[in-house]
């Protein structure tokens, strides 16, 4: 199952120093301008929001964007059912929707890269152990063992992004893995290795540089996924809790006033949507720069 | 390449003429056949097994009680047609003859005691064991008579009746409980006919039942959890009935011309408990009668809920007998709050405030309004959901709850005792609070037998509820309903729907 | 070739194994479901005899083996919300939630592979722009916001098709398209990364550079080539997709057994939630297996370069 990413079509077709070709494309520019964008108003976000996210007005609740009638001027994308400003919702929410994305996508990096990386250097059984470990965890619906982890040890932003990373390694496990096994096969390795190098100068000096390529890539796709995964939590009341504000929530919340007060669930979502097809786009463009035929 | 555009041609129109003859909305197959749209599905289709609102509901259109309540909420007969006190601790009950289940097995006498006895049997895991636990045992006198022995008198008697749902002795030992509950029988207005679990359970008219023919044929219960597309179900006449709406989603049924909006105060109140076991600063009257006098209960109504539902004084809804409108409501005072606070030596007060979310209409949202209020006048509050039905239960039995606590509150009994002992008492395991003098007087009235004194200390009781301020008083729960406009059909003060309420 | 499959399924039984110690561990750490299961006047010593009853008290070794044994035999107990036995439950709802997955996969299929091939052959110009944005589109939505929107579109204002509900064909299709929507990129991302790689082997050059019309050429070599990673992918797709049928089942209420989990998983229903993702574990790990020899199949190459590690 976890072997599926052969080895020999990764191995024959790439690059030994992959070549960074400096191509300009649409994909990558606006990738890059959106990603810069929400992440410097996500940090800016105590400087730039017009008001206090956590403060309920409720005598203006449910006021539209300030260009629709019953619009308010200081409160130019609306406010939601209990009165607070959706602008400095979503720019305080974007810090933790990136943040906790940004620490998943880590965290679980951290954990897939170096368990790919003991499977696919030491071979043999170690790699069979963790291999099959990663096939336990792809077998159950992440979902589910997501739900099943945050009921355990209750919904906070530390658990959530525990518990996200936990489900996710093995995307980065597989394909760091895949590259090790080639990486392997390569002479100067061999070459290094019958000098007698030890392994794990080895495996960092050699084999983890040009595993890089993989990692990044995966990377910048994990964080979309991340992104929506967080919404899909709080969709279930597992996320981070209120009165904590994150674009999952306001989605979450939000999603039943869709047909009558749009704004509460549009703006969160089209944030999400945007960061997660910048995301995506970005990723897509290091992928073809760095190796179009990387199967991820 | 020309082979896969043509494959996929073919898939899409066929995708297309799926879609092009999809049956026309109204989805239910009559005329006079309905559909009800719920938040869950029932748990069980046995009777005894559940103490589930929307279960109950359920249920109520497959068996039939010893006595019920019309749509005033008065008592009227059922399967018992006259009941009276024989002696203190004794009440006999005259049945109604010529009864069958739909199976055709008899209703009689044995159907009571067995029905009755079947809920205290040691295996059976029924959570209905504490609404009968003043009864000590069912006499057979004969074939249409059985008497109740009660322990202690209780004139809570007749209400009790009303939760006595029949089951059919001879089916559910022949069958065994597992059968019982997914092929039910009862003697109800309507017959089972399938279960899809999470899916429908279907129901259709029983034209010999006593109370007479339906004119709803045929029934479809549809568990729609969400919101959305629970109100989606409606607009598009997949539902005819569908309940829960929340006061925010009211400007989109309006807006659809075939259906319309029905409401009705419920029997479940919503408060905010203070967990004065926990002692320190809660245990002073004066901090809760603060904490009353610093939160505008009316103002959240009247925004986050757009006046869809009416304070509370105390502990008891108007539309249960023993209310007294005369006990006053706390103002909305901040400069009172802060005089207390400090005459109690608490001007620098924290608390947590717990709510759970979704469980009522717009809890989590009110339980933020509250908060944000309390901090506003001195006293900074946290506000900490539990999204989780079964932790938060949890926390109120196992009494290890926040400072404030949210609760939603309705028996289906609708006997005044059980709306202050349960949440009140001394050690109860929903109670959080604890006073002597408060206990003294719930246990006169539960067994005061004489209508006049036992209002009296009702209304007593509730005065020194108020006083003591156990509670943040919050408000009686509008139940919202959406009604296609060929129903005729309005709602009842219990919570419940009867399939036998409905007309065209 | 034997060796193989035996070596494959002898990974399979060691992969179910792992999830059941996971799956029954798990569980141990969500506290206790008895207060739930009684009602709001039981006693301690009720609990104590709940407790009691269900083997709560016993060593978590003993719990796990008795686990393990009943579950091998299929017997996961009875529902404690619903007291019938959780197989049963998960036998009534199991076809829902594969037709709702395997309508989603279909389309998923039938957009994404067209796109992703699309994208291959114009690389880098306007349409592979588009078709890639496209695909895009639907995985950067969450499936939530995505079905209400579509119930909303073309269930109440166009009244093409039921809002909610299981109720034949027309029933599937937007709840089949919010799941399918997430699987789109990936999906065009592998067809067109594997379109990429085909393209550029020696042999498609060749028949390129003689001459033969692209058309012909892209089918008879290169499609078939490239659809080789898509057989491993789709197996992969699928957990993804169960688990996006979690959230799409509850948004359309399609009786499931998505919904039934998390019903399951809110009320500490123990045995019917480590029924639940055993079920759906040992239904992934046999249609990877499935799939892995398929692809074994169409390219035996994959044999050797394994037994080489």
């Amino acid at each position: 199952m976890s072997d599926a990413v052969s080895p020999a079509a990764v191995a024959d077709l790439r690059p030994v120093a992959p070549a960074v070709r400096r191509r300009l494309s649409f994909r990558a520019v606006f990738g890059i301008v959106v990603l810069l964008l929400m992440g410097g108003a996500a940090l800016a976000a105590p400087q730039i929001s017009p008001w206090d996210p956590g403060r309920q007005m409720l005598v203006k609740r449910l006021r539209p964007p300030m260009w629709q009638e019953r619009g308010l001027r200081e409160h130019p994308l609306g406010t939601d059912h209990l009165g607070r400003d959706i602008l400095s919702r979503i720019l305080y929410g974007g810090r933790i929707s990136l943040g906790v994305g940004l620490s998943a996508v880590t965290l679980s990096g951290l954990i897939g890269v170096t368990l790919g990386l003991l499977a696919g250097f030491h071979g043999g059984r170690t790699d069979a152990f963790i291999m099959r470990v990663v096939d336990v965890f792809l077998a159950i619906p992440y979902i589910l063992l997501a739900m099943g982890v945050v009921f355990a040890l209750g919904p906070s932003l530390l658990n959530v992004i525990l518990v996200m990373a936990v489900t996710r390694w093995v995307q980065f496990a597989r394909i760091v893995r895949a590259d090790v096994l080639s990486i392997r096969e390569r002479e100067f390795v061999s070459g290094a290795r019958a000098r007698g190098n030890r392994s794990v100068r080895l495996l960092l000096k050699h084999v983890l540089p040009n595993a890089l390529t993989p990692i990044i890539v995966v990377a910048t796709l994990e964080l979309a996924f991340m992104i929506i995964y967080e919404s899909a939590l709080s969709f279930l009341g597992l996320g981070v809790q209120p009165p904590t504000p994150t674009w999952g929530w306001m989605l979450s919340d939000g999603r039943n006033y869709v047909a009558t007060a749009w704004w509460l669930a549009t703006f969160p979502g089209l944030a999400i949507m945007l960061t997660v097809l910048a995301v995506n786009l970005l990723g897509d463009w290091l992928r073809d720069t760095l190796d179009p035929r990387l199967k991820v | 390449m020309r082979r896969i555009f043509q494959s996929l041609a073919t898939i899409l129109a066929a995708f297309v003429t799926m879609a092009g003859a999809a049956p026309d909305p109204a989805w239910a197959a009559g005329e006079r056949d309905i559909t009800v749209a719920q938040g869950i599905d029932a748990e069980f289709l046995d009777v005894q097994m559940t103490n589930n609102i929307v279960t109950l509901i359920i249920n109520t259109s497959i068996y039939d009680t010893l006595l019920t309540r019309d749509k005033q909420l008065q008592l009227v007969p059922a399967l018992a047609t006259s009941h009276r006190l024989v002696s203190e601790k004794v009440w006999e009950v005259k049945l109604r003859p010529g009864v069958t289940f739909h199976n055709g097995e008899p209703f009689d006498a044995t159907a009571v005691k067995f029905s009755f006895e079947r809920i205290y049997r040691a295996d059976f895991k029924s959570p209905q064991k504490g609404w009968f636990s003043t009864i000590e045992r069912v006499e057979i006198v004969d074939p249409h008579t059985v008497r109740f022995h009660t322990k202690v008198p209780d004139p809570a008697m007749p209400a009790r009746m009303t939760l006595m749902y029949q089951l059919a002795p001879k089916y559910v030992a022949q069958v065994g409980d597992v059968q019982a509950n997914l092929k039910p029988v009862g003697t109800g207005p309507f017959k089972f006919v399938e279960w899809t679990k999470n899916d429908r359970i279907i129901v259709e008219a029983n034209d010999a039942h006593w109370s007479g023919k339906p004119a709803v044929r045929r029934a479809t219960w549809r568990p729609i959890p969400e919101l959305g597309a629970r109100i989606a179900a409606l607009q598009t006449g997949q539902a005819d009935l569908i309940v829960n709406v929340p006061p925010d989603q009211l400007q989109t049924l309006t807006a659809t011309r075939s259906v319309r909006v029905e409401k009705m105060p419920s029997c479940r109140i919503i408060y905010f408990g203070i967990a004065q076991i926990k002692g320190g600063a809660l245990a002073d009257r004066r901090v809760r009668q603060a904490i009353n006098h610093a939160v505008d209960v009316q103002g959240i109504l009247d925004s986050v809920l757009q006046g869809n539902g009416k304070r509370i004084n105390s502990s008891m809804p108007p539309n249960v007998w023993g209310y007294d409108p005369s006990i006053p409501f706390y103002d909305y005072n901040p400069k009172k709050a802060k005089e207390l606070l400090a005459a109690a030596g608490q001007t620098n007060l924290q608390l947590t405030l717990q709510a759970p979310n979704g469980r009522w209409a717009m809890d989590k949202d009110i339980a933020q309004a509250v908060a944000g209020q309390l901090t506003e006048n001195g006293i900074k509050t946290n506000v900490k959901i539990i999204g989780e039905w079964g932790s938060y239960v949890r926390s109120v039995l196992d009494h290890k709850t926040e400072d404030i606590f949210m609760n939603g509150w309705c028996l289906p009994s609708l006997e005044p005792d059980h709306w202050v002992t349960p949440n009140l008492h001394t050690g109860e395991p929903v109670s959080q609070y604890s006073n002597l003098e408060v206990d003294k007087l719930m246990e006169q009235a539960r067994a005061e037998m004489n209508t006049e004194k036992r209002k009296q200390l009702y209304s007593q009781l509730l005065r020194l509820i108020r006083d003591d301020a156990p509670w943040i008083f919050g408000y009686q729960q509008m139940d919202i309903y959406g009604v296609n406009n060929r129903l005729k059909w309005t709602p009842r003060g219990d919570e419940s729907i009867r399939l036998t309420e409905i007309g065209f | 070739m034997l060796a193989y499959v035996l070596r494959r399924l002898l990974q399979s039984v060691l992969v179910l194994l792992g999830v059941s110690v996971i799956v029954f561990g798990l569980l141990h750490l969500t506290g206790d479901p008895t207060r739930l299961l009684l009602p709001l006047e039981a006693r301690e010593e009720d609990v104590r005899q709940l407790r009691a009853l269900l083997g709560l008290d016993d060593p978590l070794w003993v719990q796990y083996l008795r686990f393990l044994s009943r579950a091998v035999r299929g017997d996961f107990g009875l529902s404690f919300k619903h007291q019938v036995p959780a197989l049963t439950l998960i036998r009534q709802t199991l076809p829902a939630t594969l037709e709702l997955t395997a309508a989603g996969l279909a389309l998923a299929l039938v957009v994404a592979v067209p796109a992703g091939i699309l994208a291959a052959l114009r690389r880098n110009s306007l349409l592979d722009a588009v078709c890639s944005v496209g695909v895009l589109l639907g995985q950067a939505m969450p499936v939530y916001w995505l079905g209400l929107l579509l119930i909303l579109v073309f269930a109440v204002w166009l009244g093409w098709f039921p809002a909610a509900g299981r109720d034949g064909p027309a029933s599937l299709v937007l709840p089949a398209t919010a799941l399918g929507a997430f699987s789109m990129a990936r999906i065009a991302r592998m067809a067109r990364s594997g379109m990429l790689e085909v393209l550029a082997q020696d042999y498609v050059r060749t028949a390129r550079a003689a001459g033969l019309r692209t058309f012909v050429v892209t089918y008879k070599y290169a499609l078939k080539n490239a659809a080789i990673p898509l057989v491993t992918i789709v197996g992969l797709e699928f957990g993804i997709l169960l688990g996006g049928a979690v959230i799409t089942e509850t948004i359309f209420a399609w009786p499931g057994v998505g919904r039934l989990a998390v019903d399951a998983i809110f009320s500490r229903d123990y045995p019917l939630v480590q029924a639940i993702v055993a079920m759906l574990a040992t239904l992934f790990v046999l249609i990877n297996l499935a799939m892995d020899l398929v692809y074994t199949y169409l390219d035996p190459r994959i044999v050797f370069v394994r037994s080489k590690q």
